[in-house]
């Protein structure tokens, strides 16, 4: 069993020193946590979406603190514009001419939080920065630097004052988490303890840059068989066939769900990807792709991921 | 113009059920369309009333009625139908019932739901159709409404998937001819079970063909109608021309100028057969009467519940309402009735006093110039042979003396005027005779080898009783027309027939084509429709099955049907067979068969890591085994480089679990 992961077990080490960094912070949501994870190493973007105060914000600063990335943070108001977002041209009067300072958008981890508040313009600024990898200001291309990791968090839409993203737009998040509440123990661990933002600062990083490069290219490694290929395909397959959604899932949902398992089968250390890791992902990679038909009871993106799940049989 | 009508129309919207309300209601027309001939007229008005109202809702957006008026519009086309038929049972009012509620119906259809029950209508229709006419031409109708129905059936049930109709069409062919083998195997082998339960309903209306009794035009007015009466499948030699006389009602009263049967009972008199014997079947078109057409005279025949009367006229238990086969043995050549009671010699030399008068002076004064019966007889056929008689089918009105006008002023008659004045010849002298009408002739099908008798071959004769011979058939028409009897009736009546159905008669062709298209009529009937239970026994055992009591009928077909599913079963269990049978998950199917056993089931959407977990934890002693299986299957199934050595292991493994 020589599988191509076991080759580096040194960043593989330093990932799982980072889990355990990370519970630290962010107390009982260790799976929120791998998740996070492992969509930063499916080098897809991730939304958080829950309520305010438990923790969506401390989780996105952690994640830039272990990884040791440069770090922005962006706070999404209704005001907010593009040129907030990217940045502006601004003359010099030194030279006479424009110089392009960058935007907070210029960093390898961009916490856009509460991505929801702003106005559509300001929002798909920033989407399309997430798609291209770059982004356009006077007829001039900025590429972004790499690794580029945009945490978005929002409010449930139900809240007042929100601009909820359109289906096209949530599209571009490989996952979408929510925290929940913590349970008994953890909170009052929580409450009993020191300060968290200020822990978040004595942390330092765990990974390097440079085996967070090697892990994201080993998640694409991670050998998948034809029989997983199946589950992928008949799980894809029931969402579009079933009268319980108003679309099924498009083949780009399909390529995110099997990064995202091979991403998670890596931090696993699975062989190659087994049905049980695309079921890990499953509710966080199509929870928010899928949207149910006016009639079903599925009202809740995790009861979407484990109505799915149910109904597809393993092959 | 047509703009302006269109205009005119005011249409406010296209309605959004639009196409599924014209498929539906093309489809209930569709099976209206062949109940037309025998629904009371007002019936289609009603539905027209409907549909036209219908169309005015929807081009308005307009409402429907409410359910008020609805239910009152109903129970008026209820009562209706109680008031026409006096009941709501059976076929005829059953149907008319049904075919208006399928009108009204269309005021409160709204929804899939309703579209659903009036296609089930049409369906139901459709079917109640073959209870009224069996024929061949109906059939491709039927089916392909019967396809137009199920295709828009499977349209308002595409689940969205929005089907085309001609896709619709082509799979419901599809499924059609897929169900066209078990309808096959059903329609050999389900049992015919005899008796009235099985059989058509039978149904009130018109009679067809002879009645029970003959006025003068009453006979021509038959020679006029090409319809069929019966058909005949000799089995052997056929009778010639002259003899084929069909006999069927045999008439004894007389009231001067109609003749009726009689309303007494006669002794009985045994037929004794002096020539060769006639074996055939015969294919009685339905009739509404109980009289049965048979070559003169019947010996034997196969008919359950049928009499003979003394008279020799057979008769069905029941009327004749659908197409009825029998076998039959009759003689041309016989001795009848020689003993004649007192009863039937009053009965048979009856006449009514006052009626007739110089016919009853010219019978008198012939016989005592003849002398006795036979002389009689036969002066009384030159008379009617070399006078100015002429044989017509539109003779002149006859008075109340019908017989005395016809002899001595018109001349001029059909067959039913010279039975009928022969007969009065006869008993004015005391000669015991009686008229017989029934078919005479019948026109030879050599592509099908069998005899078509339509209602044009009615026929009326004579028969008189003499000491010594019993009942002798006697036809006047032979003596004045005698090339009726001898070509049959198209060729005594050429001059009077209708130009075009003469051409008809000339042109080879013609006549070929008409009767290839009628022995394929007779093939239909003979053994589609009449495959009855001994049409089956029959072809049973030339497929090597002899016993076919219904008892191993019904047992052989479900037989049939299992195997039939069976086959299904394999086949269907084939083609939908991985194609390629992965041992790797043939073990871990095994190795699932194992622990279902321990209670231990895989759900269909838990995978091997999982569920070996869980099944570890559920046996404690077997967790490492478990483990290791685990680890092979995963690296086998999902892993990369898995070796022989791993499977053999895993093959290992799963075997000593």
């Amino acid at each position: 069993m020589n599988a191509p992961i076991q080759q580096d077990t040194s960043s593989l080490n330093a990932l799982h020193t980072t889990i355990v960094q990370l519970n630290k912070v962010i107390l009982g949501k260790d799976t929120q946590i791998r998740l996070s994870l492992a969509c930063l190493l499916a080098r897809g973007h991730l939304l958080i979406e829950d309520v305010p105060g438990v923790g969506k914000t401390t989780l996105a600063q952690s994640l830039a603190h272990t990884l040791g990335l440069s770090y922005h943070r962006i706070q999404f108001t209704s005001d907010l514009l593009p040129a907030d977002v990217i940045g502006v041209s601004i003359f010099d009067r030194n030279d006479s001419s424009f110089h392009f300072h960058k935007g907070p958008i210029f960093a390898q981890l961009v916490l856009a939080d509460e991505v929801n508040r702003a106005s559509p313009k300001a929002q798909s600024a920033l989407l399309e920065a997430m798609e291209e990898h770059q982004v356009t200001a006077d007829a001039h291309t900025y590429v972004l630097p790499a690794p580029f990791f945009v945490i978005a968090t929002q409010n449930p839409t139900y809240q007042i004052g929100t601009y909820p993203l359109p289906e096209s737009q949530l599209d571009r998040f490989l996952m979408r988490i929510e925290l929940g509440y913590p349970d008994a123990t953890h909170e009052r661990q929580l409450l009993s303890g020191q300060d968290r933002r200020e822990f978040l600062h004595t942390l330092g990083a765990t990974l390097t840059l440079q085996q967070l490069l090697t892990l994201q290219n080993q998640v694409q490694q991670v050998h998948v068989s034809p029989a997983l290929l199946d589950y992928i395909q008949a799980l894809v397959r029931y969402t579009r066939s079933s009268t319980k959604f108003v679309a099924g899932l498009s083949p780009r949902a399909a390529l995110a769900l099997l990064r995202a398992a091979q991403s998670w089968a890596l931090m696993q250390g699975h062989i190659g990807v087994l049905p049980e890791d695309v079921q890990a992902v499953l509710t966080a990679v199509i929870g928010h792709r899928l949207v149910p038909a006016n009639d079903t009871a599925l009202n809740k993106p995790t009861d979407i991921g484990h109505y799915v799940l149910k109904s597809v049989a393993v092959p | 113009m047509q703009l302006t009508v269109l205009r005119s129309l005011q249409i406010k919207y296209w309605p959004a059920n639009a196409r599924e309300l014209v498929l539906t209601t093309s489809v209930v027309l569709l099976a209206l369309l062949p109940h037309l001939p025998h629904l009371p007229f007002w019936i289609p008005l009603i539905i027209v009333a409907s549909l036209l109202w219908r169309i005015t809702i929807e081009l308005h957006a307009a409402a429907l009625p409410n359910k008020w008026l609805r239910n009152g519009i109903a129970v008026i086309a209820m009562s209706s139908v109680l008031r026409t038929f006096h009941t709501l049972n059976g076929l005829e009012a059953g149907t008319a019932l049904l075919s208006i509620m399928a009108g009204i119906k269309l005021l409160e259809t709204r929804d899939h739901r309703d579209y659903t029950i009036l296609i089930f209508i049409a369906y139901f229709l459709l079917f109640a159709e073959l209870l009224y006419d069996q024929s061949m031409w109906m059939l491709p109708y039927l089916l392909a409404s019967t396809l137009f129905s199920t295709a828009t059936l499977m349209r308002l049930h595409d689940g969205g998937s929005h089907i085309t109709y001609r896709d619709a069409l082509k799979r419901c062919t599809q499924m059609a001819l897929q169900a066209a083998p078990l309808a096959l195997l059903l329609f050999i082998f389900f049992p015919r079970l005899q008796g009235q339960f099985w059989a058509l309903p039978s149904r009130g209306g018109a009679t067809s063909g002879l009645s029970d009794e003959m006025s003068p035009g009453d006979v021509s007015q038959l020679s006029l109608s090409d319809d069929i009466a019966f058909r005949v499948e000799f089995n052997g030699e056929l009778p010639p021309m002259n003899q084929r006389y069909w006999r069927a009602v045999v008439l004894h009263e007389f009231d001067g100028r109609t003749w009726r049967r009689a309303r007494m009972g006669l002794g009985i008199g045994a037929v004794q057969k002096i020539g060769p014997m006639f074996e055939y079947r015969l294919l009685l078109e339905p009739s509404n009467q109980r009289w049965i057409p048979v070559l003169d005279v019947p010996l034997q025949w196969q008919l359950p519940n049928s009499i003979i009367l003394p008279d020799l006229q057979l008769l069905a238990a029941q009327p004749l309402s659908q197409l009825t086969s029998v076998t039959v043995q009759s003689t041309t050549q016989y001795r009848y009735g020689l003993q004649l009671s007192n009863t039937a010699r009053r009965l048979d030399t009856q006449l009514p006093v006052t009626a007739n008068p110089r016919t009853h002076e010219l019978a008198q004064r012939m016989y005592a110039q003849a002398g006795d019966d036979v002389t009689y007889i036969n002066s009384v056929l030159r008379m009617f042979n070399h006078e100015t008689f002429s044989y017509t089918l539109e003779p002149a009105k006859l008075g109340t003396n019908a017989v005395d006008d016809f002899l001595f002023n018109t001349h001029a008659g059909f067959c039913e005027h010279y039975a009928s004045a022969f007969t009065v010849l006869m008993r004015a002298v005391g000669i015991p005779a009686r008229v017989v009408t029934g078919y005479q002739g019948g026109e030879y099908n050599s592509l099908g080898h069998y005899l078509i008798v339509r209602q044009a071959d009615a026929h009326a004769w004579s028969e008189v009783w003499l000491a010594d011979q019993g009942w002798v058939r006697i036809d006047p028409t032979a003596a004045i027309a005698p090339e009726r009897v001898n070509d049959g009736s198209q060729a005594a009546l050429s001059g009077n027939e209708p130009l075009a159905r003469r051409y008809l008669h000339q042109f080879a062709w013609i006549n070929s084509a008409r009767l290839g298209w009628d022995a394929l009529n007779t093939f239909w009937k003979k053994h589609i429709v009449q495959f009855d239970s001994s049409e089956q026994q029959s072809l049973l055992s030339k497929l090597g099955i002899d016993s076919s009591d219904w008892r191993d009928l019904g047992l052989s077909l479900v037989i049939a049907f299992v195997l039939f599913f069976f086959g299904m079963l394999l086949y269907l269990t084939w083609k939908f067979k991985p194609r390629r049978v992965d041992p790797v998950v043939k073990l871990y199917e095994q190795l699932q068969h194992k622990l279902k056993k321990q209670q231990i089931v895989r759900a269909v959407h838990e995978g091997p890591n999982d569920y070996l977990k869980r099944a570890a934890i559920a046996q404690p002693s077997r967790a490492t085994q478990l483990k290791e299986i685990r680890d092979a299957y995963v690296a086998l199934r999902y892993g990369l480089n898995a070796d022989a050595q791993t499977m053999q292991r895993l093959r290992q493994l799963v075997k000593e679990f």
